[in-house]
């Protein structure tokens, strides 16, 4: 059976001065259609690299990305990436006008009026109904992470990329985004990358964990998380997975 | 919090017309020398009205309305190349250095030369002062766009004119528009000591000529008027047009401190 997407044999180094230095070593799986998966490791450890290197945004020294036994390169509006960093909206543009920019980027709809009905449909679904007409400066954090979402829903992306998206946010805010995302994920039937180092974050969201590890990055263990859905961050299994996490 | 504003703003105005009037009632200098208010809105008002310091000032206006769009272009495509090649970087770099310190006044002897005393030489100097402040700040502008909005352009697709147009050029507009003012106030003061220098070729040589002349007959309230003209023109630009794009861009994106 051929994998929807498959991580071959990646490496890449960076030069440091007069050494060279391995950031990513030996990178191989593979990730089905509709699959959520997490790359969990301490920072440092090339996980966001892994992420860039998958959203065409850096080259690998060998190895690459297949999709259907095909190689994929370059950048591509299919794996569209949603940072951490909350500059990531166009302050430029309202938040309606920034969802639309997915669409029109993307040649989606119709005219004008249909991509604003479009835009208005996913920032509701991002709950914020009442913020269209707001530019990005007068938004909270969460607020500005739900307009990122949006975009990228808007641009109907394959894959989506998520770079710790809510990992600047609080504590509160971050939950309430990561049960947004596990909504939308079963509701749009996308397939999802989600960079962490919060060990809550990947249970909670993934169906399969990639734990890496540092110097030089790479995987050390991939987890099948099988644990029911909504899932009970103050359960037992919730607990027992964590355990074998941190002693991978 | 505005409105108090403007009117301590004109609070203070009537304050100094006042001071002027009573220095002038006061009789310590001669009326020729230090006309009082009521000749130089008289002379304002009359030539006005009879069409001379209108028509000075439409020449200055559509010269240097002229200066500023031949130098906004040349800005522009100059920034641009310097942004996407290294070595017309390093030459447009060069050429800022040494252009951008050098007042245009200096180099009217040799503008004379070579352009003659017409409006030529006045486009020379309004432009050879507006490009190289306004390349400068165009220049700061796209090195400081921050990459992630051109990574973000590219992932949704687009290709290397929609990323100008579309990110870009909104993502630089703050250093744009600095560029601008500066490009505007300095081409200002070019114009009009480029007008007193040249002279004018049919008897229109716009408002620095205007004041020049009257200067040679001594008609000191029409000097007055010259420089009144001047003034308003500038508080003008700044408040009505520089602030009213701020106020409708940079200002209400959060993008302006």
């Amino acid at each position: 059976m051929m994998d929807y997407i498959a991580i071959k044999n990646i490496y890449k180094s960076y030069q440091q001065s007069d050494e060279r230095r391995v950031v990513l070593e030996n990178i191989n799986f593979s990730i089905e259609k509709r699959e959520l998966v997490a790359l969990l490791g301490p920072s440092g450890c090339g996980k966001t690299t892994l992420l860039k290197i998958i959203a065409g945004f850096i080259e690998t020294d060998t190895g690459g990305l297949y999709k259907n036994g095909e190689r994929l390169s370059g950048i591509s509006s299919n794996r569209i990436m949603v940072f951490q960093e909350f500059k990531q909206l166009f302050p430029w543009k309202t938040v309606l006008d920034n969802v639309i920019f997915a669409l029109e980027a993307k040649n989606i709809a119709k005219n004008p009026a249909e991509r604003e009905e479009m835009a208005r449909y996913f920032l509701e679904r991002v709950e914020l109904t009442d913020f269209f007409d707001y530019f990005p400066y007068q938004l909270s954090g969460g607020m500005k992470q739900r307009v990122a979402l949006a975009r990228t829903l808007a641009a109907d992306p394959e894959i989506m990329l998520m770079d710790e998206p809510f990992g600047s946010l609080d504590s509160q805010t971050r939950k309430n985004l990561q049960d947004l995302l596990i909504d939308i994920w079963q509701e749009a039937q996308k397939t999802i990358i989600f960079v962490t180092h919060d060990i809550e974050e990947a249970i909670v969201l993934a169906d399969r964990i990639v734990v890496m590890d540092k110097n030089p990055g790479r995987i050390k263990k991939i987890i099948n998380n099988n644990l029911e859905r909504p899932r009970n961050r103050a359960g037992i299994e919730f607990g027992e997975l964590y355990e074998t996490i941190t002693s991978v | 919090m505005k409105n108090n504003k403007l009117l301590q703003r004109i609070f203070w105005l009537i304050f100094l017309v006042l001071i002027w009037q009573i220095v002038f009632w006061s009789g310590r200098f001669s009326p020729l020398v230090f006309p009082s208010l009521t000749t130089i809105i008289k002379a304002l008002a009359g030539s006005l009205y009879n069409g001379e310091l209108t028509q000075q000032l439409l020449f200055s206006l559509l010269i240097i309305s002229q200066g500023l769009l031949i130098s906004l272009v040349l800005a522009i495509f100059m920034a641009l190349a310097a942004h996407f090649s290294g070595i017309a970087a390093s030459l447009i770099d060069t050429l800022v250095a040494l252009a951008h310190p050098l007042p245009g006044i200096a180099l009217m002897p040799l503008v004379l030369i070579w352009f003659g005393a017409g409006r030529q030489a006045i486009l020379f100097v309004i432009i050879h002062s507006v490009l190289w402040p306004m390349v400068l700040n165009l220049r700061t502008g796209f090195s400081s766009i921050p990459d992630i909005y051109i990574l973000v352009g590219k992932n949704y697709g687009l290709d290397r004119l929609q990323i100008l147009i579309q990110i870009m050029a909104p993502a630089s507009l703050p250093y744009f528009l600095v560029g601008l003012k500066i490009g505007w106030a300095r081409s200002w003061r070019a114009l009009i000591s480029a007008e007193m220098l040249f002279g004018a070729v049919n008897s229109i040589g716009g408002l620095g000529w205007f004041i020049f002349q009257k200067r040679v007959f001594f008609d000191l309230p029409g000097v007055f008027a010259g420089i009144i003209v001047i003034i308003i023109i500038g508080i003008l630009v700044e408040d009505l047009i520089f602030n009213n794009i701020e106020n409708r861009t940079v200002k209400r994106w959060g993008m302006k401190s």
